[in-house]
């Protein structure tokens, strides 16, 4: 105001020193002659620059507006790219506006100055391309909410030095205009003081005022001189201080991407690594210096080369958009050791310097998918088992599948009911009890009977446990069920059978008893048969035997006496007579003895066999008296057995051998023995007639024979006695034949049989 | 032949038996001074003068008593056991003669005093061998105590 109303006195002054000068001209062509058109003319030009050198700063002012808002623009983008702070953003779109401002000011001022026109004219193409990647960048920025890749930081410098020097050339040509005018301000200032020095008083006087308006002028064009290059100073320390924050930020902005959690990997168009940030470094296993230069694909598993080849092209044509990002999901990427790992991935294309640049931006989610996954199966797991979580009012607020199969309930149903009410539960003991217990251990356990959706009950093992919120306070009650239905039945079944068993057993027990009394029963019964056996044999023996005695002394005498005056025939019968009576008194002595040694209980003592073969050879002496017989009787053990058994043994094994080797000129008879396996083997051995072994099953069998009656008598049971003598020893009797080639009679003793005596061989032969 | 010493008391009650053995005795001439019981209590009778023989004259006992054990009456084993464990008769020597070859009845005759145990052979030419020896033996060569059966 008080600038425009100093500019209204100034005019008026300015007119007021129009008028004087006119006088003081009209008075020096008098004075001076032709000084005073010249001063007219100065005066003229003086105004004239006054006008010029305003509009000049004008212009250069509005330049360096220009700048300095854009300038600011720029920092507050890379700012609010870098932080995403809201305020950055909101000056950059204000000053984004001012800039537009500016330049339509700029423009206006030019006016008609084709010159300046001209000075002006690439300026909007080049501030539309400096604005161009600033833009971008924030809107990148806002796009992904991360920190957008370098190259566009990068980028959005670079338009922007040819519009500062067009910017620049605008304010050094204006300057230039007023330099100009200030040489010629100096020049008629020259001019003034010599007019004044040749003129008169009162042209000195006009002259003065003249020269008084002229000083105001010059004041004035001081002030602005001073005010331009003040802001100019302001304006160089603004793009230091500018260019020292864009540094900062840039070195800001690397810092970023070097720890960016993120891989982050820029490729040129010709898939060529150009970036490789500290994250890809460790992530790949490979240090940026080498990953530079290098194709893309060296870090892509070779399977997925040519898919990934594809997608490349076509998103760098359908990419065309300058803007475009793809998201590229869950792919599988190469370590430098071989070793491959799971990323997630996005591209985006950007152009620098007309060239297409691709920043891809990965993570490794090997260990996030691992983690999904297993929780997702987890999940699925839990899922499966009958589980419910209810809240403290015992409002069920969670439903497992595994709790609708167990129940039928579908969680539509089950949500929101009170547990208790839904189950129709049966409690085990009162519910407070159960509840306090619960909230005083946070646990609880036991079974209940629950009610399923088709109305049967179920008995459930059920597991209660307290979950606490954040605070620590009880929130909700995790439920854990399973039916045990089928094993409270099974065990009550195994109960039922148990005592089934039990009384089975005691069902057992009395039946045992009973046959335990039974078997005493029988054994009395038995031990009766036995002595009514024992009667009985005594009997034959007695009553049997008496009347065979009678048949034979009787028929003795009766052949001795009045033998010689009885027919031939009579005296032959007679002879028959005695011969079936012997016969038969023959067997039924052996059916008494074999009867008897199944009575006899074995009584063993130290028995030297030698001895005992020997009185058994000596006893059978009248039976081989007119025959050769050889006998070979060699070493016999020295054994615990019952003396008079093996006696009979002998004497019928013998008898047996010296029977058989009847048709034999010279019989030959062994008695020996072997050892085997520990145990002592006795044999009898003849050379008579033998046998045929496919009837030796019937060897030892009462009432066998192997042989007729008229070739060798015998009554078929001395070798069954044999037999049962060595099995009551515990031993093992067998034979050995060919017919016409003898028999060899084999028999152990069984377990106590004791080592050979060492007498043995002191036995004397017979 | 009741005047003579009896030498042999013969206690046998089957008539068959009875009569091989008389034959048999006879035909080595031992058969003079037989008496023949023909049951226990007829035997024990005669030996301690009871019954039928309480009258009989004191004299010497038998030398050898041949004694069938079973018996009518009083069994062999009984008539054994009381001559055996009288004093007076202790010492006549006892031979039983039986069909028996019960290991029980030769235990419990040895066991009561028998001086012989001898099973009568089915084969007569054995038995008069068997009857004939044990007469040899119990009356020609067997030393008795003086006083036998002296009262």
């Amino acid at each position: 105001m008080a600038y425009q109303a100093d500019s209204g006195v100034s005019k008026a002054w300015v007119r007021l020193a129009k008028l004087g000068s006119l006088a003081g001209i009209a008075w020096g062509l008098l004075v001076i002659g032709s000084g005073g058109l010249l001063i007219r003319k100065l005066v003229n030009q003086a105004d004239a620059d006054a006008h010029f050198v305003a509009r000049a700063q004008a212009m250069s002012a509005a330049a360096e507006t220009v700048e300095t808002h854009f300038l600011d623009m720029e920092a507050a983008a890379n700012s609010f790219a870098a932080t995403g702070d809201a305020g950055f953003l909101q000056t950059f779109s204000r000053l984004r506006l001012a800039v537009g401002v500016d330049l339509n000011r700029l423009r206006s001022l030019a006016g008609e100055d084709a010159q300046r026109l001209q000075r002006q004219q690439p300026l909007g193409e080049q501030v539309d391309a400096s604005l161009e990647p600033f833009d971008r960048l924030v809107a990148e920025r806002q796009r992904t909410r991360r920190v957008p890749r370098a190259a566009l930081f990068k980028e959005a410098g670079r338009r922007v030095d040819a519009m500062q020097a067009t910017l620049r050339d605008i304010e050094a040509a204006e300057q230039k205009l007023i330099d100009a005018h200030d040489a010629q301000r100096d020049a008629a200032r020259r001019w003034t003081k010599s007019l004044t020095r040749s003129g008169t008083l009162a042209g000195l006087a006009l002259v003065m005022i003249a020269g008084l308006l002229t000083h105001r002028q010059f004041i004035r064009n001081f002030r602005v001189d001073r005010l331009v290059q003040a802001r100019f100073a302001g304006l160089k320390h603004r793009v230091e201080e500018d260019t020292f924050r864009l540094q900062q930020s840039q070195q800001q902005l690397e810092n970023i991407i070097g720890s960016a959690m993120d891989g982050i990997i820029t490729v040129d168009e010709e898939q060529r690594i150009v970036l490789f940030n500290a994250s890809a470094e460790e992530m790949f296993g490979c240090d940026a210096a080498h990953a530079l230069g290098q194709p893309l694909e060296h870090f892509i598993p070779p399977r997925f080369r040519e898919n990934h080849a594809a997608h490349v092209q076509q998103f760098g044509q359908t990419g065309a958009t300058k803007r475009s990002m793809g998201a590229l999901g869950s792919l599988w990427a190469l370590r430098s050791d071989g070793r491959e790992f799971q990323i997630e991935a996005s591209i985006s294309q950007t152009t620098a310097a007309g060239k297409k640049l691709f920043t891809v931006i990965l993570r490794n989610v090997t260990d996030r998918l691992q983690a999904e996954r297993s929780l997702r199966e987890q999940a699925q797991l839990l899922d499966l088992a009958p589980v419910l979580v209810r809240d403290l009012e015992n409002r069920i607020v969670l439903w497992t599948r595994g709790a609708e199969e167990l129940y039928g309930i579908p969680a539509s149903q089950a949500m929101g009911k009170i547990s208790h009410e839904l189950f129709a539960t049966r409690f085990p003991r009162p519910l407070g009890e159960i509840e306090k217990e619960l909230m005083e251990t946070g646990r609880w356990s036991g079974e209940l009977l629950h009610r399923k959706a088709d109305g049967s009950t179920i008995t459930v093992a059920s597991v209660w446990v307290l979950d606490h919120d954040a605070q620590g306070k009880p929130a909700r009650i995790l439920v854990a069920s399973s039916d045990i239905t089928e094993r409270k039945r099974a065990e009550e079944r195994l109960a039922a059978q148990a005592e089934a068993l039990l009384a089975d057993k005691r069902e057992i027990r009395k039946l045992n008893d009973e046959l335990e009394q039974r078997v005493q029963q029988r054994t009395a019964q038995l031990e009766a048969a036995n002595k009514e056996l024992e009667a009985f044999t005594y009997s034959v023996s007695h009553d049997l035997r008496a009347p065979l005695r009678h048949i034979s002394g009787f028929s003795k005498i009766l052949t001795e006496e009045f033998g010689p005056r009885l027919p031939r025939e009579a005296q032959r019968h007679l002879e028959r007579i005695q011969d079936g009576t012997r016969r038969m008194g023959q067997l039924v002595d052996e059916l008494l003895n074999l009867a008897r040694v199944g009575r006899h209980s074995v009584a063993r003592q130290g028995t030297e066999l030698s001895a005992l073969v020997e009185e058994v050879v000596t006893l059978l002496k009248p039976e081989f008296a007119e025959r050769r017989v050889e006998w070979q009787i060699g070493k016999l053990p020295y054994v615990e057995c019952d003396a008079v058994l093996m006696r009979q043994v002998f004497q019928n094994l013998l008898a047996n051998a010296l029977k058989f080797t009847r048709p034999r000129p010279q019989a030959v008879i062994e008695i020996g023995h072997r050892q085997e396996n520990g145990d002592a083997t006795v044999y009898v051995r003849d050379n008579g007639v033998g046998f045929n072994m496919k009837y030796v099953d019937k060897l030892f069998g009462v009432f066998q024979r192997l042989h007729r009656a008229e070739d060798f008598e015998g009554t078929g049971i001395g070798l069954a006695t044999v037999q049962r003598i060595i099995q009551k020893h515990g031993g093992r009797v067998w034979a050995e034949a060919e017919p016409d080639k003898g028999a060899t009679f084999f028999f152990t003793l069984g377990e106590a049989e004791p080592a050979v005596n060492v007498n043995a061989g002191a036995a004397g032969e017979p | 032949m009741s005047e003579q010493p009896i030498e042999i008391l013969l206690v046998e009650d089957n008539s068959e038996d009875l009569e091989l053995t008389l034959h048999a005795l006879r035909r080595e001439n031992l058969a003079n001074h037989i008496h023949i019981a023909r049951d226990g209590e007829e035997a024990l009778d005669y030996i301690f003068r009871n019954g039928a023989h309480a009258r009989r004259p004191a004299g010497p006992h038998p030398k050898l008593i041949l004694l069938d054990l079973k018996l009518p009456k009083i069994d062999g084993m009984e008539v054994l056991r009381r001559i055996k464990s009288d004093a007076q008769t202790r010492t006549i020597p006892v031979v039983i003669l039986t069909s028996s070859r019960e290991e029980r009845d030769l235990v419990s005759g040895y066991n009561l005093g028998a001086n012989s145990y001898i099973q009568k052979p089915v084969d007569f030419d054995q038995f008069r061998s068997t009857v004939k020896n044990a007469g040899f033996y119990w009356l020609l060569i067997n030393q008795l105590p003086s006083h036998n059966g002296e009262k």
